[in-house]
Parts: C-alpha cells; structure tokens; sequence
C-alpha cells in the first residue's frame, strides 16, 4: 500500500554523501564510554573504543559483579550460542578447546622470556593465568602484547567481550540487519584483531556479506577464508552462505 | 523455535545483564548515536556530551527493548528526545550557530573529492534542520538509514499511513531546502 515514488537521483547523491559521514574517534568512543559509566556508577566491562578498561580500573569496586554476571552469561551462552550458525559440533569443539587450555597447566618459563613472549603471541589463558602465578614485568608485557587493544582487560574477559559482540553479530544476521551485523563484526576486529574468535568472526562476515548482497566482497573473503582456515569446521556454513554466488559468478564449478 | 541466540539476549530474560551486553551495544551502535545525534542539529563541539546522554538513556532503558525489533529505530527515538531537549536548552541559551560546523571540524586542504562530499553533507543537514522534528525524524530513519516505513511507524508508535504522509512532506520540504541553497537545480 502507500507506495512512494523513488527519491530524485540528485537528492539521492546527495543524502548517499551523508551516509558515509564522519564516524566518531577512539578517543571519542572512549571519552563517553567512560562517562557513561561513571555516571551510571557501575564497573561496565572494558572502555569504549579499544581502550580502557573498567575491569582493571583501580577505581572500580572489588569484587566486581560483572565478573559474576559474565560468567553467568557466558555459561548460558556457550556452546548453544556459538553453535547457532556454525554448527553444533563447532561451538562445542571451541568451548572443548577452551577448557581445556583452561585446565593445562602454565609453563611459566615460557612466558617469562621477553623475546619469546615478543616474537610468539600466546595463547591468552596461558598468559591470564601465568600473570596470576608469576609477577615478574615480563609477564604482564606479555600479557599486553597478546592483545594490545585491551591492556586492562583478562583473558576470560576477553573470550566473554569476544563472544557477546559475535552473538550480537549473529542475531542481527537473523534479523536480516545485516548493516548492523558488519558494524559488531568491524568493532570486534578492531578490538580483537587477534582474538580467539576471530576465525568464527571472519565466517560470520562471509555470511552477513551474503546476505547483504554484497556479493563480490562476500566470495572474495570466502576464497580467502578458505586458504587462511583449510580444513576449519566453518567452512560448511561458509559455504552454504556462498555457493551459490560464487557458481553464479564462475568461481567454482 | 526460538533460537538460543534471541532468547540468551532478550532484556527480559533473567540471565542478561546490560553490564555484560552494553559494552558491545555501545560499540557497535556508537558512531550510529553519533551520526544521528548530528543530523538531528546537534553541534559538533556538544556531540560527546549528547552522546553520553543517550547511552545513559539506553542503559537505563534497556528492559524497554525488544530484540526481536531492528534497534535502529529504538536507538533514533531516544536520540531524538535527547537531541530535541539539547536543541531546547540552546535555543534557551541562545547559543545556535547558524550553520553546523562542518567547516571549522577539519581547517586541513582536503583533495577535491573529500570536499565535494563536505558540501554535500552541508547541504544535507543544513536542509535536514529545516525540517519539522517528526517529519525529520520518519525522513532520517526511512532515506538515510533505510529503515522499512512499517517499521518506523511501529517504533514511533503512529499509524502507517502517517508514517508515509510524513516522509511525503519531508521529501517535499527537504527538497524545497536543498532548493533554496541552490543544490539542486
């Protein structure tokens, strides 16, 4: 009902130039993330942009809640969330491996040597958990350098942050807001360019990319997903997504 | 079937906490509130401190939210509130620069196409803030954010036929602004 005719090509331009506005700094994300929370008086998880942290800020209230009410989600979240698009056997096989780095014990010599720890990024349980152990400086400069964008922030924190943006990521998608889906996608690269769900990141762009329309971008990065993660457990989801854009276009028979 | 996924993040759910959820909503949805906040007539040099405003907003009404909805519309009615009670205090203050401050954010000499796309973005919100502030909010949300007329009328809560007499009228007005600043012929 109610059908409207097309906007006028110039007025269309023109608003397309407004689309691509400025978006705000780092420093501003950060600035009013931490007013944010500053005002709501609650130890919010992390800083806004990809710095700060609440959950190391020597201001916030010990014996955080948030730590309690991450878990709590994370548990609830786990593999059923993870497993959502990517598969069952996926998500449980994430959440396997993370428990069991949770439980292998810490080598800490290995993260006590500064050119090791430089040269090698480690696994960030390993390090979490050697930071708790061992309080020598090479530690926490190992500890930063896993992922310098949160230097404030525990591994466990780190994987929950990781897996509550790529669950908002994941809804939008089957929402079909797909817009929305690339924006969560794009701030956790930015703030977890090396995080431990980056693999599973990178799959759901593919998807998101797909459905958006975005067709050759989508084929693109599945090409490339395919030669950085051979073998990886996303591959099927990636390949249902792009299948058949990339028969369309010639990519595969 | 309700996925695992929509449950785990409905605001009514007992295992959500906006503690956990706000940081990946700000980030995620920040530079959105940003944007938007700018073409509803905030100032560049007050963006920070609306923006702030707006997420306290968000925070304190997230049990208001229904995910099952696209977020846009719900994040654009608070910062339209938000926005229109800033513009009412600085209207108070008589304090509103005539234009925005496209031209004072960046003095560098900016290669051709950048500042085409400046202008144009003047154009835009300088024709943007002539609009009625219901008009200009069906138009930002349908033109620019490309929201489904259905679903700005839901969020808005006015009947659908509204929602598209609305953008008709703000069409008709943007045009006539861009118009009188002579970019469009």
């Amino acid at each position: 009902m109610n059908p409207l005719e097309p906007l006028e090509d110039d007025l269309r331009e023109l608003l397309d130039a407004e689309r691509i506005a400025d978006a705000p700094t780092e420093t501003d994300a950060r600035r009013v993330f931490a007013a944010v929370g500053e005002t709501i008086g609650l130890p919010l998880l992390g800083g806004g942009g990809s710095q700060g942290s609440a959950a190391g800020d020597p201001r916030a209230p010990a014996g955080p809640p948030v730590e309690v009410l991450a878990a709590r989600l994370a548990k609830m979240i786990g593999i059923a969330v993870i497993s959502a698009l990517g598969g069952g056997i996926i998500g449980a096989r994430i959440q396997a491996e993370h428990d069991r780095r949770e439980h292998t014990p810490v080598n800490t010599a290995s993260v006590t040597s500064p050119s090791q720890s430089s040269a090698t990024p480690l696994p960030m349980v390993e390090v979490a958990t050697a930071s708790k152990q061992v309080t020598a400086p090479q530690v926490t400069t190992a500890s930063a350098s896993v992922n310098p964008s949160v230097p404030n922030t525990s591994a466990d924190d780190a994987l929950k942050m990781e897996r509550s943006m790529l669950q908002m990521a994941r809804v939008a998608i089957l929402k079909g807001e797909t817009q929305s889906a690339l924006a969560t996608l794009r701030a956790h690269e930015t703030k977890f360019p090396h995080g431990r769900l980056s693999e599973e990141r990178d799959a759901l762009r593919i998807q998101a990319l797909a459905r958006s329309g975005n067709q050759a971008e989508a084929i693109a990065r599945a090409e490339r997903f395919r030669k950085a993660h051979p073998g990886s457990l996303m591959t099927p989801a990636i390949e249902a997504a792009t299948g058949k854009l990339e028969r369309d276009a010639g990519a595969i028979p | 079937m309700i996925l695992v996924t929509e449950l785990v993040l409905h605001p009514q759910s007992s295992v959500v906490d906006p503690q956990v959820q706000f940081r990946p909503l700000f980030d995620a949805h920040f530079p959105y509130v940003w944007r938007t906040l700018r073409r509803l007539g905030v100032q560049e040099r007050d963006l920070a401190d609306v923006s702030h405003e707006v997420f306290i907003t968000v925070f304190r009404r997230w049990d208001d939210y229904d995910p099952l909805r696209s977020i846009k519309p719900w994040l654009f009615g608070i910062a339209q509130r938000v926005a229109s009670d800033y513009r009412r205090l600085a209207r108070h203050r008589r304090e509103v620069p005539a234009n925005n401050e496209i031209e004072q954010a960046d003095v560098q000499p900016l290669p051709d196409e950048r500042l085409a796309i400046r202008e144009r973005q003047k154009v835009v919100r300088d024709a943007l803030a002539t609009l009625d502030d219901d008009r200009r909010a069906v138009f930002v949300l349908h033109e620019i954010d490309e929201v489904a007329i259905s679903e700005i009328a839901e969020a808005l809560g006015i009947p659908l036929n509204t929602a598209y007499s609305r953008l008709r009228l703000a069409r008709a007005d943007f045009r006539a602004a861009v118009v009188r600043q002579g970019g469009k012929r």
